[in-house]
């Protein structure tokens, strides 16, 4: 019970701290509506469905990477520098707790600029479908596949370096994850084993194709299981408190 | 669910360290800590680098020791918080925890954390706190003053109203009226029957510090004033050129005379015995035949903790 209440003011406490900083408005919120605008009004993107809804479930990848990894890595690096992650060592908070009570910050962080994506998505004419429902599940299943990396990161570098290389990673899954660009056949075939695609393709089956789940969503689903269980035991092996 | 069996009454032992050793890698840590903690104050004094901080961070469960062992009211720092219980209140000697955050959110929100704790009708308010240490409540912890910090670090430490409370190095960086403030301030704001240990690395904060002394050098305990006596012991300090070769002048006097240079040129001879006209001259002449001038003799004999302390702490470069 206790442990509940821990995880639930920690978490309260994370989203507060990372909600207030304003380069993660403009990573989260300003740069994902922009996108939406941008892919909505040119023809970046083409395909069989609207395009508000294929350019929602794009941007909604976006801004899940944004929290899940870039902000994640950043703030957990800085907060290691600040010797802020042994100051919650003297704390009541378990490290489960707290590394838990972090992913679930960047799950409503990323929540939270979805609800703003969604609102722009209405306003360009998006007409949601009852499996929108899935979204938020589809946004934890993107936080968990990326966020144990974001810790493998931001445990193991200095913090400059950390924000360096995830923003840098960021910008990656943006251009050559099959994220914005569509690639060829080949190349798109590798991508789908890699998270921003997998992820995109979930978005896709929450927000355009009604939530009907064929053979290559569940992969798609478990491609993301898979690198979440990878980066997550990687991150407790390697990360370095101080 | 039911609370958690709060913390056992008895305060005999509040910590217990048993042959406690935490090497590292590089060199450094300590070795064989032998230690019982009541409730009161309890300093603990060393150079930097003597092992404070490994020992303060071993007795609150945030290093794992190499060996021996650490129990707290009878059980190990990790076992207590696998209960959920927090029997510590620590303020650490680095850092600048959420340094985006002001104070006030920070001790709000560790506030709200404890209020779970089952020892909740202990932990203090947040006024209290705010007002105690005369915190700066309104600017972000990144533009503190290293003062500021100290108070706010202490009032963290103090907010899960645990029954022990680690305070390492609180001083650091302040000059002698904030020093001598910040312990003022703790001796009236820390409840009664609390086990407090407070390192320092700045012997004259004894002077504010009404308690027991313990001094580390090079990872063990080499003065512990609840139970190494104090000593009645003489000193000699005289003035000469510096490194001189006092090594055979051991063999002119008694046993168990401590013979060093405190810093370049000035000399320390401590015997337990007294120093006696004879002493003296034994010296002089030893200094006559190596043909070292010798000036400003002076002769005073110690009394007290700090001057103890303060021995032991110089004693390292053996002439």
């Amino acid at each position: 019970m206790n442990s509940m209440r821990r995880l639930l003011i920690q978490t309260k406490w994370e989203f507060r701290l990372n909600a207030r900083n304003f380069e993660q408005a403009l990573l989260l919120v300003i740069i994902p509506v922009l996108i939406l605008f941008i892919l909505t009004n040119t023809t970046i993107i083409g395909g069989q469905n609207s395009p508000v809804s294929l350019g929602f479930a794009t941007v909604l990848t976006v801004s899940t990477f944004a929290a899940g990894f870039t902000s994640l890595a950043i703030a957990t690096a800085f907060e290691r520098r600040s010797d802020t992650l042994v100051f919650l060592g003297t704390t009541s908070l378990t490290r489960v707790e707290v590394v838990l009570a972090k992913s679930a910050g960047s799950f409503l962080l990323a929540l939270f600029a979805g609800i703003f994506t969604l609102v722009a998505a209405l306003l360009l004419g998006w007409i949601p479908a009852t499996s929108a429902v899935l979204i938020p599940i589809s946004i934890a299943l993107g936080v968990f596949s990326i966020s144990g990396f974001a810790y493998l990161l931001a445990g193991t570098l200095r913090a400059e370096a950390v924000l360096a290389i995830a923003n840098a990673v960021f910008l990656c899954v943006l251009l050559l994850g099959g994220v914005l660009f569509t690639f060829s056949t080949e190349l798109t075939h590798v991508l789908e084993f890699f998270p921003p695609l997998a992820l995109k393709h979930v978005m896709e089956a929450s927000i355009v194709t009604s939530g009907t789940a064929d053979a290559s969503i569940l992969t798609a689903v478990l491609v993301l299981l898979g690198w979440g269980v990878i980066g997550h035991v990687l991150a407790s092996r390697f990360f370095k408190w101080r | 669910m039911p609370d958690e069996p709060p913390v056992p009454a008895d305060t005999a032992f509040a910590i217990r360290c048993v042959d406690l050793s935490l090497t590292y890698p590089g060199g450094g840590g300590i070795s064989g800590i032998n230690l019982d903690f009541g409730s009161g104050t309890a300093a603990i004094v060393g150079n930097n680098g003597a092992g404070k901080s490994t020992l303060l961070e071993t007795i609150a469960g945030l290093r794992t020791p190499t060996s021996g062992q650490i129990t707290l009211f009878g059980k190990s720092p990790g076992v207590w918080r696998s209960m959920g219980t927090h029997t510590v209140g620590v303020a650490l000697q680095d850092g600048r925890p959420y340094p985006s955050a002001t104070p006030l959110a920070l001790l709000k929100y560790l506030h709200d954390l404890y209020a779970s704790s089952p020892n909740r009708t202990m932990t203090p308010t947040v006024d209290f706190l705010v007002q105690a240490f005369a915190l700066n409540t309104g600017a972000l912890i990144k533009n503190l003053s290293g003062g500021e910090l100290q108070r706010l670090k202490c009032a963290a430490a103090l907010m899960p109203g645990a029954r022990i409370v680690i305070l390492d190095e609180p001083t650091a960086g302040l000059d002698p009226q904030g020093r001598r403030d910040l312990y003022a301030v703790l001796a009236s704001v820390v409840p009664a029957h609390s086990s407090v240990l407070v390192s320092t690395h700045i012997l004259e904060d004894l002077e504010s510090i009404d308690s027991r002394v313990i001094a580390l050098k090079d990872g063990v305990v080499a003065y512990d004033s609840s139970t190494s006596p104090t000593s009645s012991a003489f000193r000699l300090t005289f003035t000469s050129r510096s490194n001189l070769d006092l090594r055979g002048l051991h063999d002119a006097l008694p046993e168990g005379v401590k013979i060093l240079e405190t810093i370049n040129g000035r000399y320390s001879i401590t015997s337990q015995p007294h120093i006696n006209a004879a002493f003296i001259a034994t010296v002089m002449n030893f200094c006559a035949q190596i043909g070292a001038e010798v000036s400003d003799v002076q002769v005073r004999q110690l009394g007290g903790v700090m001057e103890d302390v303060e021995d032991l702490l110089l004693g390292g470069d053996t002439a």
